[in-house]
């Protein structure tokens, strides 16, 4: 059997050209199987906050109908793990505004590590109500507040911190090792309760002081100053420049090995155990992918980013994205880059500085709109290092994966109440993966040009530090409205409010001859559904001896597409939509014929013959051969072979 | 056919490679056409990184022949496809089947062929173990196809190597220097 190791040299073998090749290279993306298994399943790991506890919160406010007109405009922190009895001793003070007359109540969801002690900042304690079931707190405030009035409220506490693994994810975003601690988005810093992504966002910044025993490195999410040694221990101190809701800190051994942005901002990698031969690599790396998502979103807002390694507690394909620092399972950091799965989570949490950072989801029922964004931006920087066919495969296996294992019935829109399934598989693909393929979808509608330009004025106009705008659906619709001059309202109401697929069955024809070659398309939508869906498909047709395909766009006149395209040299395979530009399936009228060159020939059957046994699922049986599955159940089999050899010697043709 | 014609064909088949060795491609001796009998001129034996047809046997009572598909010295193949252009109006390609030469673990070796609409297509190969390919030695016989003759005359039987090709267990190409056919009479 093939070890992972060699599977990865395989997947770098199929970036090199091929001297020699069959026809298009029909396997490579059998060859990036595997890994593209293991990116999925460590990006449905990814979690950037506990989703059922800020949805147990939120169950609890819409029960109270309750509304919290506060805002959190500083929060400071100072905590002092104690490894051996597994406790933190921490006090959080935090300044709130009222957002309105006659405040007299602040919620924040809030799970102590032990018994809470709440007071005003001078000793005088104030009243609350602790909800341990939800993880609330609700504090009387002293004194109804003006709109606009601030006054403190201060959070002691000393215990044991909840670092149980999520029951969504199985992620625990805490643990004191022996000499290593984490602390990821702690539910024990009170944050804002809110009934909606709306009022969810707070403006405060956060100052951080955390005490270790000397010798440690310490990273967070707030800006270095410096660090003092007191009769307490060793204290590191941080201040926050933006605002901040997901405070993290880690503190260990950690070797750093730095880098850069192109402006100039610092890139760190911090590692505390395993091997260091690849932290260069890795810093060089993120600040690579800084500077990508600055030149097609928008600029790099926070003054550095932190890549930390944290322990196998996150799970393995673990990580979290909050902003300016990011923290991995131990795995990634320690792999050779050459790997594409390190890569892949790096650049999916590095885009949560954009989406859910600089760019706030401000859509309770669209979580897309971050973790889709942030999928969509790692298969942008993976195509930037990548060969190309690595990540079109990575899309089409989302899709082909979601098409395989969820039941036409069970699909929810993606932006809704229904997606907060309890469905991790369903949440996941419909969340992140088709989240991902509908910002593909809108790249491909609209060009590279008009959707990074829309995607910029977004950032500008949405950009939380300079407007305090969060974005939503309709939100981004207009932005891309007006950049782009077209009505994306059917787009929108298909893909995002909708649910379902396109199916399209191709022919094709090839005629001419010579430099008066022809290659004809009819593509039509054959789903079982009356969506009609009118993006444009594209073609790939391999002319001659040009090793890469031509590319033709393709338009719709309701169901059918029917194209003649001219070439100057006989086409010899034809391809739909061989880039996954659309969450959809596409099946070739000609069964059997495996790569495209409308024949039905030998090398389909040696191809069809390696592929018999696999099965889409299965870890072991990677030769799954997704363009020899005729019929679409998810094994390359006896069945698809039986298409193979019925259809054996045969050309494709169109009959009008 | 008799022994003795056999013989005259390989001799024919021999000096129909020095031929080519000196430049020519194309058979023009068409001199194993005796009595009534069809016959097959091959262009090969080939040399170590060619395939190469070859007469196996041939039934003019039922007006079929058979060809061996060999192959030397070729690394790593898990499986072989082959198109060939003919006169259709001459001969059919009917079948194919597999040789030992593809054979080993625990791999079956499938085959199949048949017409398409310039001549035949058909593909020979590994199946049921994806991860392993096998070295092929000196005149290995991948498998063989079996024509029927349709009608009378003389045609080229020619590979089109742009879809004939010998392939790994990564379907990668494995390189063939030469794919060689042979001229088929039938009168
Ligand atoms: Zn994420």
């Amino acid at each position: 059997m093939l070890t992972w190791p060699a599977l990865l040299a395989a997947l770098l073998a199929s970036g090199a050209a091929d001297a020699d090749k069959p026809l298009i290279d029909p396997l490579a993306e059998a060859r990036v199987r595997v890994s593209a298994f293991e990116a999925a399943k460590s990006l449905r790991a990814d979690a950037e906050r506990s989703r059922l506890m800020r949805s147990a919160a939120l169950a609890r406010l819409r029960a109270l109908t309750a509304q919290n007109p506060i805002d959190i405009v500083h929060t400071d922190i100072k905590v002092a793990p104690d490894v051996p009895s597994q406790t933190v001793a921490a006090t959080i003070t935090l300044r709130i505004a009222a957002l309105e007359e006659g405040v007299s109540e602040a919620l924040f969801t809030f799970v102590p590590a032990g018994e809470p002690a709440v007071d005003d900042g001078q000793g005088n304690p104030l009243d609350f109500v602790l909800d341990a079931d939800y993880g609330m707190i609700s504090v009387a405030l002293p004194a109804p507040l003006a709109a606009g009035e601030e006054t403190t409220v201060r959070f002691s506490m000393q215990g044991a911190p909840d670092c149980s693994p999520d029951p969504y994810f199985g992620m625990a975003f805490c643990a004191m090792e022996a000499n290593f601690v984490f602390f990821i988005t702690p539910m024990w810093v009170p944050m804002k309760a809110a009934y909606d992504y709306k009022d969810f966002y707070t403006s405060g910044k956060v100052d951080l002081d955390v005490v270790t025993r000397p010798g440690n490195v310490t990273v967070s999410t707030s800006d270095y100053v410096n660090r003092e040694s007191t009769s307490e221990g060793m204290v590191h101190h941080f201040k926050g420049r933006f605002a901040a809701d997901g405070v993290s800190f880690a503190y260990g051994p950690f070797d750093i090995f730095e880098s850069e942005t192109k402006d100039g901002k610092p890139v760190k990698a911090y590692i505390h155990t395993g091997t260091t031969a690849y932290g260069q690599k890795w810093a060089d790396i993120a600040a690579d992918i800084i500077d990508l998502f600055s030149a097609r979103f928008s600029p790099y807002l926070y003054d550095k980013q932190d890549v930390v390694q944290t322990g196998d507690e996150l799970g393995i394909g673990g990580a979290v994205g909050p902003q300016s620092a990011t923290f991995y399972y131990a795995g990634a950091l320690n792999a050779d880059p050459a790997g594409v799965m390190s890569e892949s989570v790096f650049s999916h949490e590095i885009g949560h500085s954009w989406w859910g950072n600089m760019i706030r989801n401000g859509d309770t029922w669209s979580p897309w709109l971050s973790e889709g964004f942030a999928e969509y931006s790692s298969r942008l920087y993976g195509y930037e290092v990548w060969p190309a066919r690595n990540q079109n495969y990575l899309y089409e296996y989302y899709f082909r994966y979601f098409a395989l294992t969820v039941p036409p019935g069970n699909e929810v829109p993606i932006t809704g109440e229904k997606i907060y399934t309890d469905d991790l598989n369903l949440y996941s693909l419909l969340t992140y993966d088709k989240g991902a393929h509908v910002v593909r979808m809108l790249e491909w509608l609209l060009g590279d040009e008009v959707f990074f330009a829309g995607l910029s004025k977004l950032a500008e106009d949405y950009g939380w530090e300079k407007t305090r705008a969060v974005m939503d659906v309709p939100a981004l619709a207009a932005e891309l409205k007006q950049m782009s001059g077209l009505d994306l309202a059917p787009f929108f109401d298909q893909w995002v409010y909708g649910t379902g697929y396109p199916v399209y069955r191709f022919a094709a024809e090839f005629g001419g001859e010579g430099e008066k070659s022809t290659a004809r398309v009819r593509i039509e939508q054959i789903q079982d559904s009356d969506t009609v869906y009118d993006l444009p498909i594209e073609v790939e047709v391999w002319v001659g001896e040009e090793e890469e395909p031509r590319r033709f766009r393709v338009e719709f006149d309701g169901r059918i597409a029917d194209a003649t395209l001219a070439l100057d040299a006989p086409p010899r395979a034809l391809k739909v939509d061989k880039a996954a530009w659309i969450w959809g399936d596409k099946l070739p009228a000609l069964a059997g014929d495996v790569d495209g060159s409308n024949e039905v020939d030998g090398l389909d059957f040696v191809y069809a013959a390696w592929a018999m046994g696999g099965d889409f699922t299965s870890e072991t049986a990677y030769n799954y051969y997704g363009d020899a599955d005729f019929n679409r159940d998810g094994k390359t089999d006896a069945d698809d072979m039986a298409e193979v050899t019925k259809n054996f010697g045969e050309k494709g043709t169109i009959n009008d | 056919m008799t022994e003795r014609a056999r013989k005259v064909l390989v001799l024919l088949a021999s000096a129909a490679l020095v031929a080519c060795m000196t430049g020519c491609y194309h058979v023009e001796d068409k001199s194993a056409d005796a009595g009534g009998a069809f016959g097959f001129e091959a262009e090969g034996p080939g040399k170590a990184g060619d395939v190469w047809l070859e007469l196996e046997s041939e039934s003019p009572a039922a007006r079929t022949f058979t060809l061996k598909v060999l192959a030397s010295g070729l690394k790593q193949v898990y499986g072989a496809a082959g198109r060939l252009v003919f006169d259709t109006k001459v001969c059919a390609l009917r079948s194919a089947a597999p040789g030992d030469a593809l054979e080993g673990g625990k791999a079956q070796v499938i085959a199949k062929g048949g017409p398409n609409a310039e001549g035949g297509v058909f593909g020979i190969s590994r199946s049921g173990d994806f991860e392993t390919s096998v070295d092929l030695g000196s005149g290995a016989v991948v498998g063989t196809l079996t024509f029927e003759i349709v009608g009378s005359g003389t045609t080229d039987i020619a590979f089109v190597p742009e879809r004939s090709h010998a392939v790994t267990h990564t379907l990668e190409s494995v390189a063939v220097a030469h794919w060689l056919g042979g001229t088929l009479n039938a009168p």
